[in-house]
């Protein structure tokens, strides 16, 4: 009866409010991300490092005060090289504007890179960047100075890959799951990692009830 | 200014902590820091894989500014005792969260206190705040 209660409670509708903000699926890509619109889907080219132009498709929409864009560029060459591509798209990126964070990133099973970029113009980007599957994703929300950027969090955020596959081999996807199974921390608590500041914390993953 | 930077243990309220789940890696936020928001609600999104909360909370000029707060996706929030109606926008409640590193208006979140005292989530410390790490 309670699985019942949590059914419904689930499937039930949303409220009319977060009607405006709906999640979009593209199979054929492997990714989905939600937009506070129906996006303009473009095919345009993308400057890719030693000044290649490759094929790209943009998700987009723009509203006052900010823009919502997905870009998908294709780059099957199998002599790519993943850290390459990254750093060529964060260069391209950020412009002449300033990197405020640059961390890995990981999205179900695949790595990357989030950033944080402030132009000159006081304008603000949070965005996220990945190569998968022979192509690089970039998600971008960015927010003009006066803009809320609220709204590009809830963006950049929705990201969400759909083809079940990772981009590291199964041993360094791996590393994680083990390290729930078998590594405690010094404190003898299974599951948790060492964070930055030397304390432990549970790693999320390693929770049973996490998706 | 209503915004605070709270230690843990000094504030009442449910450390729910429901996480962003597996989705994604939570190294945009700054697990080491605690902050408590007193706003409005704006929003809530009872939607996957995330569910949002959007809250208005005002700035030092007493001017409201928009916060992007992500919690886990509905079934886990079900089980937390959340319900698509629970956050509907007017209330005024207090969250604690896990700002974002890059100090924009977002954050991960931790808990919830309603304005008559009643907090959401679990409170025997599961999903506390200290949660997560930094490592993908």
């Amino acid at each position: 009866m309670r699985m019942l209660v949590l059914a419904a409670a689930v499937l039930a509708g949303a409220p009319a409010s977060a009607q405006s903000w709906k999640e979009y699926a593209y199979p054929s890509y492997s990714f989905s991300v939600s937009f506070p619109a129906e996006p303009k889907i473009e095919t345009t080219t993308y400057q890719a490092a030693a000044g290649r132009s490759v094929p790209a498709r943009v998700y987009s929409v723009a509203q006052a005060g900010a823009v919502f864009k997905m870009t998908i560029v294709e780059l099957a060459d199998p002599a790519t090289d993943e850290n390459a591509v990254l750093d060529h798209a964060v260069k391209t990126l950020a412009g002449n504007g300033e990197i405020k964070v640059n961390i890995p990133a990981r999205i179900n099973r695949v790595f990357g890179r989030q950033l944080s970029i402030v132009g000159q113009d006081g304008s603000h980007s949070t965005a996220a960047l990945f190569y998968y599957k022979g192509r690089l994703y970039q998600i971008e929300g960015s927010i003009s100075p006066t803009g809320s950027d609220a709204q590009a969090i809830r963006f950049q955020q929705s990201l969400v890959f759909t083809g079940g596959e990772s981009n590291r081999s199964p041993d360094a996807a791996g590393q994680g799951r083990r390290r729930c199974r078998g590594g405690p921390d010094k404190a003898g608590v299974p599951g948790s990692v060492a964070a930055d500041d030397g304390q432990s914390r549970l790693d999320l993953r390693c929770r049973r009830d996490a998706r | 200014m209503k915004l605070k930077a709270l230690g843990f243990a000094g504030l009442a309220v449910a450390l729910s902590a429901i996480p962003a789940s597996a989705h994604h890696s939570f190294a945009m936020f700054d697990t080491t820091a605690t902050t408590t928001l007193d706003g409005t609600v704006k929003e809530f999104q009872w939607t996957n894989p995330h569910s949002w909360l959007f809250l208005a909370v005002a700035d030092a000029d007493g001017q409201p500014v928009q916060w992007a707060i992500e919690l886990g996706g509905p079934g886990g929030l079900a089980r937390q005792g959340f319900a698509p109606t629970t956050l509907t926008p007017g209330m005024n409640v207090k969250v604690a969260i896990h700002p974002l590193k890059d100090g924009t208006h977002g954050g991960q979140f931790m808990g919830l206190t309603f304005a008559d005292g009643t907090q959401l989530g679990n409170q025997n410390g599961r999903g506390g705040a200290r949660r997560g790490g930094d490592t993908p």
